[in-house]
């Protein structure tokens, strides 16, 4: 021997150590490592190292065989075990499965809506470094915040902050089209050129870059081109825009639905320049400036910087502050109250609880029923099987269970999906592709509740000796720790489901609230049609339809009466102190428009003919007004907006104009023509339809060509608080289905504690007890669970509740009686639940419990 | 019983064979030499682990040797299983094979 022994790579060692079977793994090793020595003695070391590299490969498909084989094995047998569990316990399995299925495809469906809200205004390319440029406002009455700012800020900030790549403004307004003899009427944006370079609104036809270089140039969505055009090709159509020729230069793909900027039609800023708009005009406020900054960009410095860029250059000063506002954020947090993203927290609070629950009953029944198998576990174990296969086997159940279970939900969520949509307004479709993290995630967070739910028999049981386990359930019930987890769960099941009882009935009861209140003007039966040039013929118009008995008023403002005005802060009056800043709305009306709407007087007198001055210089304000500017006796002090002085005449009572989310604003009222864009029409209840039809003939004959676009003004207001009312729908809907589920896991309990007690129930039945008393012995346990968590339930709720109440100006308070309901349904669902088995097992023959075993 | 693979019986064969000598390296020699089979090093250790496995051979510890730096052996025998595993395939090698005509095609045709 020349050279001394030398051990083989270790890596290589390692390796192969894990090919060879546990029962010979010692002695291979060494044999391996004695040929390995004798070609490094007589070939060299190189070659003895890849000789003993190559047995590795060698040795694979062998242990590649060995290895699956047993394992198809034991998962045939596994498997066919578990069958035969979910056959001999149908209802428990049903029970587990489908309670699970359920809070699993609850969950989906509200993470679903939750990740379509989340993806709002998400499709930019540039997204994240888009800002909407914003003006904060410090009035008496507190902050505020306004979207829009005046045209020269955008290019101000770009000139001023290298960090600006680059800005556009888009200035929201419906536009009337002319093609051939028709009118079209579409909302448009009209944008300055870079607005396609920042936003990746997707073109169909048409250059982005030139699209809008043309100050006669429009772009069409595909839907309104269709609406204008039909078949035909547009591109190259003139249309006419307020007397002047414009050119389709371009069509731009349909809006998705996740965006909040939404428009018909783009035209550049040029076209409205052309026709006289000015934009080195500080006066107005009405365009939405957005900017995109450099990747690298800090936004605080930036923010410094800007912040008082208006009030020193706005000539005759201003004291709006500017400020940014992530674009991305602004569909979710809105601007002055918050946006869906409460209902984004509220849901996927709902949606973890409903998964929360459906998986404590999944863990609650597993581990119930565990003890049942205690038996036969112990004699696996006599007769050979390892822990670890145990283990395995029941893991590798409640796995097969939950992913039922997931095929189940997933299921149920394609059936469902439809009426889901239609009841929260959405169009949700289950496209798994465009949603990889859920998929994924629910797909973890089932086997997570699978291994949750295995683990404690798999790793409990497995761990006993056989002898104790053979001698029966008492001891793993006396001695496991599984009746008392499963009491604290259940509490904390019926606590979640009590909570969310409470909060269903408290957004009820504010929606109800928002719904009921005195808005303090009458909105029923009020059709409002917006029309173009209306002080033409608005006596005319006037004339002509109340020519109608079914129309019982016919009159004319500046916006729709129940919704946002003009604001202002440039008013003056009499005793106006210096420094006061109140923001007003604005709202020019006729002099038959407070008894249209029904308003009432709280001091003073209305608009009337008689008075030739009310024309000129009468002002009404209401009660809020007077009391932001501090007057004491307001009729007939001075007050002027605009160059118009004048006096105030009366003072209207506050009525709701706006969200009750808000709370009522300052308002001014003045009699102005030539301000009037909507037409008010009340019409006759009774003879709702008829007049209706009557309007859109007369109104084909007095305005040829134009649309009659119409809207009832109660479902306008209506709007303010739909998505309210939806999302309190949704909530309704998942708290039932969050109760049935916590009852499903009762129900399965009572059934699994009265099973187990048979025995005992027909001795005492024997002894004299009797049935009435057996079920309250049966029931009393569960009783004192579902108290115990009322008194958990409780504050939780009402912490929540009081905070999303805040939400609201206008709101209702959270009354005991709430709680007290709550309560008693939980209680009330949980007695019924239980005393079905109670009343069961009570009324069974103690002969049949008695021989039984 | 089941009967064994061809390659366990080859193994199984070659320890009875091999009496007390009948370690690892020894075993793959033996084969190979024996029936002109091209076995590598590595591949009776799949079909050894699972006969050890299966109760058919067990194992035992020699003398410490020089070979391996003073380590001792690790020899295998059969185990009364083993045993009658080896005589069973016997006894089916012996009724298949005992009468059984020349293996060449020109004898069947006569």
């Amino acid at each position: 021997m020349n050279n001394p022994l030398r051990s083989p790579p270790r890596i290589a060692s390692f390796l192969l150590k894990r090919l060879i079977l546990p029962e010979i793994r010692s002695g291979a090793m060494e044999d391996f490592t004695e040929q390995f020595n004798w070609i490094y003695q007589n070939r060299g070391f190189w070659l003895a190292t890849i000789w003993y590299w190559a047995q590795i490969l060698h040795l694979f498909p062998g242990f590649l065989r060995n290895l699956f084989y047993w394992e198809v094995i034991m998962f045939i047998h596994n498997f066919k075990l578990c069958l035969r569990n979910i056959k001999r316990h149908k209802i428990f399995t049903f029970i587990n499965i489908s309670g699970l299925a359920i809070g699993l495809a609850c969950c989906m469906l509200l993470l679903l809506w939750v990740q379509d809200e989340l993806s709002y205004d998400r499709f930019h390319e540039h997204g994240k470094h888009i800002y909407r440029v914003i003006e904060k406002n410090q009035y008496d009455s507190g902050i505020s915040y306004s979207a829009s700012t005046p045209a020269p800020v955008a290019p101000l900030i770009k000139s001023q902050a290298p960090e600006v790549i680059d800005f556009a403004r888009y200035w929201p307004e419906t536009l009337t089209l002319k093609f051939g003899e028709k009118n079209f009427s579409l909302y448009g944006g009209i944008i300055d050129p870079s607005f396609l370079k920042i936003f990746s609104f997707p073109l169909i036809k048409g250059d982005r870059e030139t699209g809008l270089a043309n100050p006669t140039s429009i772009l069409l969505t595909e839907e309104s081109a269709e609406k204008i055009f039909g078949n035909e090709d547009p591109l190259g159509k003139t249309l006419f825009f307020a007397g002047k020729a414009v050119t389709v230069t371009g069509i731009i793909a349909d809006i998705p639905r996740n965006s909040h900027l939404q428009f018909d039609c783009l035209a550049p800023l040029s076209l409205a320049q052309e026709l006289g708009v000015n934009l080195d005009n500080w006066a107005y406020s009405r365009y939405f400036s957005y900017v995109k900054l450099h990747a690298e960009a800090s936004l605080s410095s930036l923010s410094g910087r800007i912040k008082n860029l208006e009030k020193t250059h706005a000539p005759g000063g201003s004291q709006s502050e500017l400020q940014l506002q992530p674009f991305i954020k602004i569909y979710l947090y809105g601007l002055n109250s918050t946006g869906p993203i409460a209902y984004v927290y509220i849901f996927s609070l709902v949606a973890f609880f409903n998964l929360v629950l459906a998986g404590i009953n999944f863990i609650n029944l597993t581990t119930a029923r565990s003890s049942q198998r205690a038996k036969e576990i112990g004699l696996k174990k006599v007769v050979g099987a390892m822990r670890w296969q145990i283990i395995r086997q029941l893991l590798s159940e409640t796995l097969f269970l939950t992913l039922a279970s997931l095929a189940l939900a997933v299921f149920t969520v394609l059936l469902v999906l439809p009426a889901f949509n239609h009841l929260s307004g959405k169009q949700i479709s289950l496209d798994i592709q465009s949603y990889p993290e859920m998929g994924l995630g629910l797909i973890l967070i089932t086997i997570l509740t699978g291994l949750l739910a295995g683990s404690y028999p798999a790793f409990f049981l497995s761990s006993f000796k056989p002898v104790k386990t053979l001698k029966g359930i008492s001891y793993i019930e006396v001695h496991g720790g599984a009746p008392r987890l499963r009491k604290a769960l259940v509490i904390f099941q019926f606590a979640l489901s009590i909570a969310l009882i409470i909060c269903t009935i408290v957004i009820n009861n504010q929606l109800n609230y928002i719904r009921n209140r005195e808005l303090g003007i009458d909105i029923a039966d009020v059709i409002c049609v917006p029309v173009d040039n209306l002080e033409e013929d608005y006596a005319m118009l006037k004339a002509e339809l109340r020519q109608n008995s079914n129309i019982l008023h016919v009159t004319a403002s500046s916006f729709p009466l129940a919704s946002y005005a003009v604001g202002t802060s440039a008013a003056e009056w009499e005793g106006k102190e210096k420094g006061q800043r109140i923001s007003m709305g604005l709202a020019m009306v006729d002099f038959d428009t407070f008894d249209t709407f029904k308003l009432k007087m709280a001091a003073g007198r209305q608009f009337q003919k008689e008075f030739a001055t009310d024309a000129t210089e009468a002002y009404i304000v209401n009660e809020t007004a007077v009391l932001a500017m501090g007057l004491q006796d307001p009729i007939g002090k001075r007050f002027s907006w605009n160059q118009r002085d004048g006096r105030i005449i009366g003072v209207v009572k506050d009525f709701h104009n706006r969200s009750l989310r808000q709370e009522i604003k300052p308002f001014v009222f003045l009699v102005s023509p030539p301000w009037f864009r909507y037409l008010s029409i009340k019409i006759n209840t009774a003879a709702n339809a008829e007049a209706l039809n009557f309007l859109k003939d007369k109104w084909k004959e007095l305005r040829p060509g134009q649309d009659f676009s119409n809207f009832f003004l109660d479902s306008y207001i209506d709007g303010f608080y739909r998505s309210e009312q939806r999302m309190g729908k949704v909530l309704q809907y998942f708290t039932f289905i969050a109760i049935f589920i916590s009852c499903l896991g009762l129900f399965g309990l009572a059934t699994f504690s009265a099973g187990q007690r048979t025995k005992e129930i027909g001795i005492r039945k024997v002894l004299g007890a009797s049935v009435s008393r057996i079920i309250v012995m049966l029931s009393q346990d569960f009783t004192k669970r579902v108290l115990l968590a009322n008194v958990i339930a409780w504050p939780v709720a009402y912490y929540f509740m009081h905070k999303w109440l805040q939400n609201f100006a206008y709101r209702t308070r959270i009354d005991i009686w709430v709680f007290l309901m709550a309560g008693a349904l939980a209680m009330l669902i949980a007695l019924l639940t239980v005393s079905y088995q109670s009343i069961r097992a009570a009324l069974a023959n103690p002969v049949d419990s008695l021989r039984y075993e | 019983m089941n009967l064994l693979t061809r390659t366990e019986e080859i193994i199984l064969a070659a320890v009875w064979m091999l009496k007390e000598n009948a370690y690892g390296i020894a075993i793959n020699q033996f084969i190979n030499g024996r029936t002109g089979l091209n076995w590598k090093f590595g591949s009776i250790y799949t079909p050894l682990g699972r006969l050890v496995k299966n109760g058919y051979i067990r194992t035992h510890e020699g003398a410490p040797t020089p070979e391996r730096g003073g380590r001792r052996k690790i020899y295998y025998e059969l185990t009364k299983d083993g045993l009658e595993a080896l005589q069973e395939i016997q006894r089916i090698h012996n009724a298949v094979w005992n009468y059984m005509p020349a293996l060449e095609i020109g004898d069947r045709n006569e």
